[in-house]
């Protein structure tokens, strides 16, 4: 392990690692501010309020060095503190409040913004410099369902934009004009709801003060709880922290120590959660009569229950009844809801919505790998080299594994596969898109593993230790009609074959698929092929390589597990 | 700035540029309309943001930029001429306000009285035949300056032919990258631009670092107001330059070559242009060169206003497309410059030095000047002298040599001259004595060597003036990414217009504080160099100023 010295003592740093990081990870978080950096983005540089004086021996001339983008070095001594960094973070400060309005009583992040973080800390008491020019006329731009901005409260510190570069991917925000007249624009300088804003809401949550926030005022300090859960709309799971008073949701942020969103979820996650306290919503359980619904106590309720389903078990039989449980509940629930079928209704007409959505999948990865769930930890996308996407439109459905496969995507080293009729987002960015007619999936997929076999490039070594019934396999495979194959799913087989050589190529590649290929009769045998795909190139099984089916609701993989399916029980 | 930008602007390669798309678009109206914006935007995959951002940077593409016909120098060797006044009054006859636009600077600072029409830099009594030049008939592009060498002309030599000249080149594709790269290391020659970097280091950093294409910068963005040596390289001694980037292609493995040339500069444009011509008609440049194996093609970008360019991560944006705010290093352009391929960022000047070095051997240039400052240096001297013009000096030559041997004395009473660009040291005249030129003597006295070119400050200039000069300047092209610059270099103008107005004086604490703050805070050299000037104006002319401080 490498030594350097802070404030004289001496610590172990990390190769590679910034002085900002190095400070934090031993030190108080506090002890050198900051404004332009943040957990999720590229250090930028930009705000020089982390500056630090570094020696190269103790006590010796120092140079003043920005500590978020500067990495350590054995044996420098970093000062964190000194008189003159401190004068310098003070004075830099100054200038920033000589274009920022000082009207924190009434600001909605008042108690929760950084610069009045960083302005105490430094220990402003006045600014010294005569009234000049400045951007407090700014006005507010109320023009969006969800976000708003002030740019009259804008420091100019790019967190914004970076978030919507490195983390959404969207680049709707950049600076326009230089120097001092440099402002926030939002597309063409238009307002959030001109431009293609998607409303994630990554900048706002970046912005260390209200010059982009959103309607629920999100960083106000009123709640008197912070919840943490996880996201019910779909199966990504991010971890969101819900902020309440006396029950009433106020505002909902992504936690930036969540493993799976580090500080990002997407609208649904963000905005849309004023069903939870809407007034339309049931307060009671209802029975139907005479074409009307009637609110009844659950005592009433139960009983009619019972009555119905005990009549309809004796006059017709267990399997007269059906149930059909949801994603969106728990594993107690769903879990309970065919423990309730199997143990006391005696049937096994037990399903969930996977049945439409991706029970193949369950079932085609059952018979390839023995297990029907995603290989990888969407992590993984920092070990591959290449992804292939197909019948998924993740950007959309997915947002926030969308994002990363679209910050993956856009690297010029890495390798994007999509496999589907529309162009999607990720289509745009991909190196290969194989355009098929709808319902072709099978054929597409047959021709690129047909191209790999015949190109030599199959991971012989996997196959022989790893798998069985090659031989008949590659028997019926080497039988197609590319001609044939070619004509039906209207894709060029030159396409085709780049594509499998890309795939089969790549020291790393992880697929991932979606409805558009369960969602047909011959889902299951899809899902097989892309199994095969993975096999064939020995694709399956280290970090870095799978395959990943990108599931519809939150609880998708529990409720099966749970058993909510007729032909398989719990575990 | 952005990776992810930097990943998308590089996949259609160096042809298919964004930046120069916007400059194509800025003609004829003076900027791009945004639906063409929104166009370029949706066709290298990145947000109307983007392009928005990057057109509204620069001055030759803003679309304040609409409608302006001609631009009138506003460098600081103009300012201090006091020709401008004269020559915007003159332009005044023929055009409307809103049609005249500034550019700083054109380089003509041997004669003043600098404009551009058309395409075309004029200077001199040039304005005196505006009729002429608006109406289209005669050339009064002016331009006239000495060149000598104190020495044996190594930069300003006489130019051969191209076979003759390119005979080293052909000897040195035969020849194993790592010896040649050796040579360099050996003649110990610094970057000209102004940090001094040795030359050999960057070129090595660039050949270890890993990759299958690299870049050759050639840094011909020359916005010192009062330099024109680079300009006159581009112009007269095109190959010197095109000949050491191709020996830096071969030293790094770099197969692609971009000269990012200032649009104030159109003659060197279309010089270059015509001399990459040449090489390709003889097979000089190309695909497997003189049958070595090595490819290497040339491309010019023309830059849209902006000084902040010259500083090399920002150029570097502006190639790709992006805004050209500095970057964060590390990592360094070796390693992740454009596109985020390996990448070496080299002045004019330096890269001219090559071809004596590849030609004579670098202990040759070694042996020419000082220790740690090797070879000549070109030194640029404005009109106040008596023989205005361009001089190559053998490095640690005495300033007074350059001063009174070469440039013949001042015309003028002077009191001081700011050496080296608008981030370069104010060197009282009585002080020029105590220095040499060359790198370590510059430093030792508290000034900079810069790209050494020389502008004078007469008699009757006001140095709370020059002040507010460089304030301005130094706002007005800041990049605006660190806040020290942004908002620094903006209250600095405005407390020297104020003590100018006479509205308020100066607190002394407070300009130390800010020039301070500038110094150890700014993210890149434009804002952590502008207090250096303006502590030796401090320092040296206190008796002057003392009525604008308390």
């Amino acid at each position: 392990m490498k030594t350097a010295y802070i404030n004289d003592i001496a610590y172990t740093f990390e190769p590679g690692e910034t002085m900002l990081s190095f400070v934090r990870r031993h030190k108080d978080d506090n002890l050198v501010p900051t404004l332009c950096d943040a957990p999720n983005l590229d250090p930028f540089g930009a705000c020089r309020v982390c500056s630090v004086e570094v020696a190269l021996e103790e006590g010796g001339p120092v140079k003043t060095m920005a500590s978020c983008h500067t990495p350590v070095s054995e044996g420098q001594y970093i000062y964190t503190s000194t008189a003159s960094v401190q004068k310098l973070r003070k004075n830099i400060i100054e200038l920033v409040l000589t274009d920022h309005p000082l009207d924190c009583l009434t600001c909605e992040v008042n108690g929760n913004c950084e610069l009045q973080t960083v302005a105490a800390q430094v220990g402003i008491r006045d600014v010294r410099y005569p009234a000049g020019d400045n951007h407090l006329h700014k006005t507010k731009d109320l023009s969006h369902p969800y976000m708003t901005s002030d740019f009259s409260k804008c420091i100019n510190c790019y967190r914004c934009v970076r978030a919507c570069d490195e983390v959404q991917g969207e680049f709707v925000l950049s600076m326009a004009g230089r120097g001092f007249d440099a402002h926030i624009i939002k597309g063409l300088d238009q307002s959030f709801m001109d431009s293609d804003c998607v409303s994630c809401g990554a900048c706002s949550q970046a912005c260390p003060t209200s010059a982009i926030s959103d309607v629920f005022q999100s960083k106000a300090i009123q709640a008197t709880e912070t919840t943490r859960t996880v996201c019910t709309y779909c199966g990504v799971g991010c971890n969101l922290d819900v902020a309440t008073n006396s029950g009433e949701i106020l505002s909902i942020t992504a936690p930036y120590d969540a493993e799976v969103n580090q500080g990002h979820t997407c609208l649904k996650g963000r905005f849309a959660f004023k069903f939870y306290d809407h007034p339309e919503r049931l307060d009671s359980p209802m029975i139907k009569r005479n074409g009307e619904f009637e609110k009844v106590s659950w005592d009433e309720a139960y009983s009619y229950i019972t009555d119905k389903f005990n009549h309809y078990k004796d006059t017709y039989g267990p399997d007269s009844m059906a149930g059909i449980s949801s994603s969106r509940c728990t594993n107690e629930e769903n879990y309970l809801m065919q423990k309730f079928f199997r143990a006391v209704l005696q049937t096994n007409n037990i399903d969930g919505c996977a049945r439409v959505c991706h029970s193949p999948t369950a079932l085609g990865m059952q018979r390839t790998f023995g297990t029907g769930a995603a290989t990888n930890s969407i992590e993984d996308l920092q070990f591959t080299n290449c992804i292939m996407v197909i019948g998924a439109n993740p950007t959309d459905a997915h947002p926030v594994t969308g994002a990363k496969l679209k910050q993956f995507s856009m690297k010029q080293d890495n390798v994007t596969i999509v496999i589907d009729p529309r162009r999607t987002e990720i289509a745009r960015y991909a190196d290969h898109h194989l355009a098929l007619r709808p319902g072709t999936n099978v054929a597409v997929l047959n021709m690129m593993m047909y191209y790999i076999i015949d190109e030599g490039l199959v991971d012989e070594s996997f196959i022989k230790n790893r798998t069985e019934g090659y031989e008949d396999f590659i028997k019926e495979l080497m039988a197609i009609d590319i001609d044939k194959l070619e004509a039906v799913s209207g894709v060029p087989r030159e396409q085709v074959r780049a594509a499998a050589i890309a795939y089969a190529t790549a020291p790393n590649a992880m697929s991932f698929h979606g409805l558009g290929v369960t969602e047909h009769s011959q889902g299951t045998f899809t899902v097989m092929q892309i199994a095969d795909l993975a096999m064939l190139t020995g694709n399956i099984g280290r970090r870095g390589v799978g395959v990943n089916p990108l599931r519809g609701q939150n609880n998708v993989q529990g409720s099966a597990d749970m058993g909510v399916q007729p032909h398989q029980g719990a575990g | 700035m952005s990776e992810n930008l930097s990943e998308l602007l590089g996949r259609k390669g160096l042809q298919e540029n964004l930046f120069d798309k916007l400059g194509n678009l800025a003609q004829p109206a003076g900027t791009p309309d945004e639906e063409a914006l929104a166009l370029l935007a949706d066709e290298f995959l990145i947000g109307k943001a983007n392009t928005y951002g990057t057109a509204t940077f620069y001055d030759f593409l803003k679309p304040e930029n609409k409608g302006k016909q001609v631009y009138v120098c506003n460098g600081t060797a103009c300012e201090c001429a006091g020709t401008q006044p004269g020559v915007i009054k003159e332009l005044k006859k023929q055009f409307t306000d809103d049609q005249i636009g500034h550019m700083c600077c054109l380089g003509r600072c041997h004669e003043n009285s600098a404009f551009h029409y058309k395409g075309h830099n004029y200077s001199g009594a040039a304005i005196d035949a505006l009729d002429k030049i608006v109406s289209g008939d005669g050339e009064h592009h002016g331009d006239r300056y000495n060149v000598a060498a104190s020495h044996d002309a190594i930069l300003t030599a006489d130019f051969t032919d191209v076979d003759t000249y390119y005979e080293p080149w052909l000897a040195v594709l035969a020849q194993d990258s790592a010896d040649v790269l050796e040579e360099i290391k050996t003649s110990n020659v610094r970057g000209r631009g102004g940090a001094g970097f040795p030359m050999g280091l960057k070129l090595e950093f660039c050949r270890n670092a890993e990759g299958p294409v690299k870049f050759i910068i050639c840094n011909a963005d020359e916005g010192d107001p009062g330099a024109y040596s680079d300009r006159y390289l581009l112009e007269e001694q095109p190959h010197s330059v095109l000949f050491g980037m191709l020996v830096s292609g071969y030293v790094t493995g770099a197969n692609h070559g971009i000269l990012y040339i200032r649009a104030e500069y159109p003659e060197a444009v279309e010089i270059v242009q015509q001399a990459i011509d040449a090489l390709k008609d003889r097979g000089l440049v190309g695909s497997n060169i003189g049958n070595s194996g090595f490819d290497f093609e040339f491309k010019i970008i023309q830059a849209q206003g902006s000084y902040i360019c010259g500083e090399e991560t920002a150029l570097i944006n502006s190639i790709e497309g992006q805004r050209p705010e500095v970057r964060v290093r590390p990592p360094y352009p070796a390693q992740r410059g454009l596109f985020n391929r390996p990448t070496v960022v080299n002045n004019v000047e330096t890269l001219a030095a090559l071809h004596y070095i590849i030609s004579e051997g670098g202990e040759a240039w070694k042996a020419i000047g000082t220790d740690k400052s090797s070879g000549t240096k070109l030194v640029c001297l404005d009109s106040y002298f008596n023989k205005p013009g361009m001089y190559e000096v053998v490095m640690g030559t005495p300033m007074k040599t350059v001063i009174k041997d070469l440039g013949g004395g001042f015309k003028e009473a002077v009191k001081a001259v700011q050496i080296g660009g608008p981030l370069g040291g104010v060197v009282p005249v009585e002080k020029l004595g105590d220095l040499t030129l060359d790198f370590e003597s510059f430093k030792e006295h508290g000034f900079l060597l810069g790209h050494a070119s020389v502008v004078s400050i007469p008699e009757d200039y006001p140095m709370i003036k020059y002040i507010e000069h460089l304030f301005d300047f130094a706002s007005y092209e800041s990049c605006g990414k660190c806040f020290p610059c942004r908002l620094g270099t903006k209250r600095g103008h405005e407390l020297a217009s104020k003590a100018i107005q006479g509205r308020e004086t100066i607190d002394r604490e407070l300009f130390q504080d800010l020039l301070t703050t500038l110094e150890q805070g700014s993210l890149c050299a434009h804002g952590g160099g502008i207090p250096l000037p303006i502590r030796n104006i401090v320092q040296h002319f206190d008796d002057e100023l003392k009525n604008y401080f308390s």
